[in-house]
């Protein structure tokens, strides 16, 4: 196994240097794992907190240590971490290719992904594939560190143009594309199983329009969907969406061949979308919408035919 | 004192309204809609069901014409939409 070091730059207004006090590493060291964990499961799976098992190979993946911490530049703190290289601790992930172009490289390891997760949400990508729903609620949750004794928390990364950090405005934005991105829904979508990738439980498959649509196994029995590939099948569940209202995923829990009629189900899902009613439903002044339409269309039959007619209805 | 919410009307409460029934006059009672200063919101399913009804009642022209003129007036909710499932 390959193991690199990498580390984060702690600062606080009142500095830390070599002797921090616990109560300001402690959470940082508390999270950091869970933090590095949720980046590769987007990473590999586009799902930061995908249901069921965790793949051992991305636990390992994910696999941090704490190995010290020093003093750093201008009173701040390095503490030093361990990681794997992907390549080395998982190889099985890469064997079958990759199912996204943005998908992750065997020298990389969890830091990295972590960097480029932090990267699209401070620049506010909306459509970006790095991060999902929880992972932005993870990022916006270190507000409270920000707010208890440090200003930021830095990746340092000697190949990095840019060093990535979490501060009050990562956090902040993160928190504005948590509320942007529209609530996951329930859905059917009806395509040809394309890919089946064992180590992800990721299965890929292409819409009528060519569209493709990736989806992560939730359940027990993916080595049975064998059955069914390169045929048109249904698959059911949980679609979450970008902040930019595209689909990012689907949380699968059921497949079966595609029948007659299912056609219709072959195209990507839209969110729902959050009208303002009250707002849509305001009028001028003056006017009386109710009182316009009361009686508008008078009818001949009497009131028991009327009534009977609309109790048909219900 | 003016109703301060919207309501979502349910198909037959609206077919009552428009016709201007003694059903419609009881609501208006309780309500007081007439005086209301929103659009009334119905459910998109409704707008299928009005179209049924006058199907089924062979409304002429004439009525069709007015029923046009009341859905301008409407404005209909998404039936996924969580507020009517939760409502």
């Amino acid at each position: 196994m390959k193991l690199l070091e990498r580390t984060f730059e702690l600062r606080g207004p009142e500095g830390l240097g070599a002797k921090p006090r616990p109560g300001l590493i402690g959470p940082v060291l508390g999270r950091v794992r869970d933090t590095l964990l949720d980046s590769v499961r987007m990473g590999f799976l586009h799902s930061s907190r995908a249901l069921g098992r965790v793949p051992l190979c991305l636990q390992g993946a994910a696999d941090v240590r704490f190995i010290g911490h020093a003093a750093g530049q201008n009173d701040s703190t390095i503490l030093r971490f361990e990681v794997p290289e992907f390549g080395s601790v998982a190889g099985e992930l890469f064997e079958q290719g990759q199912l996204w172009n943005s998908g992750p490289k065997p020298e990389q390891t969890a830091f990295d992904l972590l960097a480029a997760s932090l990267r699209d949400v401070r620049q506010m990508a909306r459509n970006s594939e790095r991060f999902d729903h929880a992972l932005l609620r993870r990022f916006a949750s270190y507000r409270h560190l920000l707010r208890h004794g440090l200003s930021s928390i830095a990746l340092p990364h000697a190949n990095a143009s840019e060093v990535e950090s979490i501060d009050e405005p990562l956090s902040a934005a993160a928190e504005s594309l948590f509320r942007e991105t529209p609530p996951a829904r329930r859905v059917r979508l009806c395509g040809r199983l394309d890919l089946l990738a064992v180590s992800k439980r990721v299965l890929g498959l292409y819409l009528e329009d060519g569209a493709p649509v990736r989806a992560v196994w939730t359940i027990e029995g993916f080595v049975d969907l064998a059955d069914f590939l390169d045929k048109q099948v249904v698959i059911e569940g949980l679609a979450e969406f970008r902040p930019s209202g595209t689909l990012l995923r689907v949380d699968a829990d059921a497949i079966r061949d595609a029948g007659a009629g299912d056609a219709s189900f072959s195209t990507l899902p839209l969110p729902e979308v959050h009208r303002n009613y009250q707002k849509a439903a305001a009028v001028r002044p003056g006017q009386k919408p109710y009182a316009s339409i009361f009686g508008l269309i008078p009818g001949e039959e009497s009131d028991e035919e009327f009534a009977a007619a609309v109790a048909e209805l219900s | 004192m003016l109703p301060a919410t919207t309501y979502l009307l349910d198909t037959g409460i609206l077919l009552h309204w428009v016709r201007g029934s003694k059903v419609a006059a009881v609501v208006d009672g309780q309500f007081q809609l007439r005086e209301a200063h929103f659009r009334p919101l119905i459910c998109e399913v409704s707008l299928g069901e009005i179209e049924a009804f006058a199907r089924s009642e062979k409304w002429g022209e004439q009525k069709r014409s007015k029923l046009k003129e009341l859905k301008k007036e409407l404005i209909a909710v998404d039936i996924s939409d969580s507020r009517v499932i939760e409502a």
